[in-house]
């Protein structure tokens, strides 16, 4: 069976997402028949729109390969690619080793040890956002909190946060098509194809990494990072490369995308008011709200994986080398899977939200500690009654890959 | 068999990625290992079958698997015997 293509709904354009996700594009794609074929630059992917579809893609890693390419929509050069592997753009066995290296630390056991310090953490930025009456709810709550969380684990000092801010920002630009810092910015002189999103950010990124691991070689602490170097120095667990592009890894996804949440989250709340009065009335459907926030979100909008043998889905005929892109930010919007999707509803309990990927090895390290904050957060919030009123309109990034959320103005009211 | 009836799971460590999926649904049978990065199963490992299934559809390295007899374990793919 064929394919449809259209070229009037191009979905990769960063300047759509300014506006918002195209979901009206997106279900027109889910609507028709197969994969739909669509083009980017010289060639083009499969566009893999619907729920049961990402499913199918995110749990065949074998036919899907994460490894080949890039699992960004373009290519890299070999060496490119070599360079910035990490354990989101490897296959078994590279990605079993690596993402066993770091999974302990993730488990749901081991979050929870964290939980007291993501509470604090959310409390003193609450406290501090009221008594500001308001103002940039990303600055001021969205990326602090689980900037500081991830710095925290990893054994960063609390006082570079902003640093690590600034470069995560940084590097969401490299995921759109303007970079506002020159090439050798941070004293980088390394070819930019060579570094994670095309960024000297990620330079900066990968020397305080190699700086810390520096330190905890030799004053070891009970912290993520000597825990890494302690691998590195067992001989064939961690290569020095790998060390840096995990440590690039665990900063950059360890903010970015529950930042994205938190906005989206606040945004949803405050734009359904009726949702957190139900939230406020009851309690107990903060898990379900946490998991209706993450599926509002979806803060990353696409992965890609590429086609490893000629293979079949939804009835069309993929070709080995293929490009295949998965977009959760429409399968969580597919009616096939969620009744009524576009109603923000904290009750809802039908489809399996694909924020975290749609299952398989590459299903989000972070997923745990994700709903962590988003529920602390919401428990806080509640407790102290606090409603949110957006103020000031929304600032998306022009990105298609993350759904970022640049700036966006809320006062806090406290209901009774 | 009912759905209700215990399977005994295993976990294949080959393949397990410590997603901690398992340990979150299913702790009294489930631990994943810090250190190593690896489940296993603790204990007598049964499970209500319905149970069963929930953790190995959710296992995102396709690691638990829920044995069939002492020889042999029931694939994600294959259909549940029994229905």
């Amino acid at each position: 069976m064929g394919s449809t293509t259209i070229d009037d709904t191009n979905v990769t354009d960063p300047r759509l997402y300014l506006d918002g996700v195209p979901h009206e594009r997106f279900a027109r794609m889910r609507r028709a028949p197969g994969l739909t074929w669509h083009p980017y630059g010289d060639d083009g992917f499969w566009a893999v729109t619907r729920h049961a579809d990402v499913r199918e893609v995110s749990r065949n890693p074998e036919v899907f390969s994460s490894a080949i390419g890039h699992t960004n929509l373009w290519d890299l050069e070999a060496d490119a690619l070599e360079a910035r592997r990490s354990l989101i753009d490897t296959d078994a066995p590279d990605h079993t080793r690596l993402r066993r290296l770091v999974a302990g630390a993730f488990t749901p056991k081991n979050v929870r040890k964290w939980e007291v310090a993501v509470r604090e953490i959310a409390v003193e930025l609450l406290d501090e956002f009221v008594e500001l009456g308001g103002g940039d709810w990303v600055d001021l709550v969205a990326a602090p909190l689980p900037i500081r969380v991830i710095l925290s684990m990893l054994g960063v000092p609390v006082e570079d946060a902003d640093y690590l801010v600034e470069l995560s920002n940084y590097l969401v630009e490299g995921t759109g098509d303007t970079q506002s810092i020159p090439p050798d910015a941070f004293g980088n002189t390394t070819e930019l194809r060579l570094l994670p999103f095309g960024s000297p950010a990620s330079h900066a990124l990968f020397e305080y990494g190699e700086e810390m691991q520096r330190q905890r070689r030799e004053e070891p602490r009970d912290d993520l990072v000597t825990h890494l170097v302690e691998a590195e120095a067992d001989e064939g667990r961690l290569s020095p490369n790998e060390y840096r592009n995990l440590f690039h890894v665990l900063v950059f996804a360890g903010n970015e995308t529950t930042r994205t949440a938190l906005s989206h989250g606040a945004l949803a709340f405050a734009e359904n008011p009726e949702q957190w009065q139900a939230v406020l009335d009851d309690r107990s459907l903060i898990d379900s709200a946490t998991e209706e926030v993450l599926r509002w979100a979806t803060p990353v909008l696409h992965m890609r994986r590429t086609a490893s043998c000629d293979t079949e889905l939804a009835g069309t005929e993929i070709a080995s080398g293929d490009k295949v892109v998965m977009w959760y930010a429409s399968a969580n919007r597919d009616d096939a899977a969620f009744a009524d999707p576009f109603r923000f509803d904290v009750t809802r309990a039908d489809g399996e939200q694909f924020a975290f990927g749609g299952g398989g090895p590459h299903y989000c390290l972070g997923a745990f500690l994700a709903r962590l904050e988003i529920s602390v957060l919401l428990e806080e919030m509640a407790v102290r009654s606090i409603r949110l009123e957006q103020t000031t309109e929304v600032v998306r990034a022009p990105s298609n890959f993350v759904h970022g959320v640049l700036s966006v103005g809320m006062v806090p009211e406290v209901v009774r | 068999m009912t759905r209700r009836a215990d399977v005994r799971v295993t976990v294949d460590s080959g393949s397990c990625i410590a997603g901690g999926q398992c340990e979150m649904l299913e702790p009294e049978v489930f631990v994943v290992d810090d250190i190593e990065g690896v489940a296993s199963v603790i204990g007598a490992a049964t499970l209500p079958r319905d149970r069963a299934e929930i953790v190995v559809d959710r296992c995102p390295g396709r690691a638990v698997r829920i044995l069939v007899d002492a020889t042999r374990t029931l694939d994600a793919d294959e259909p549940t015997a029994g229905e």
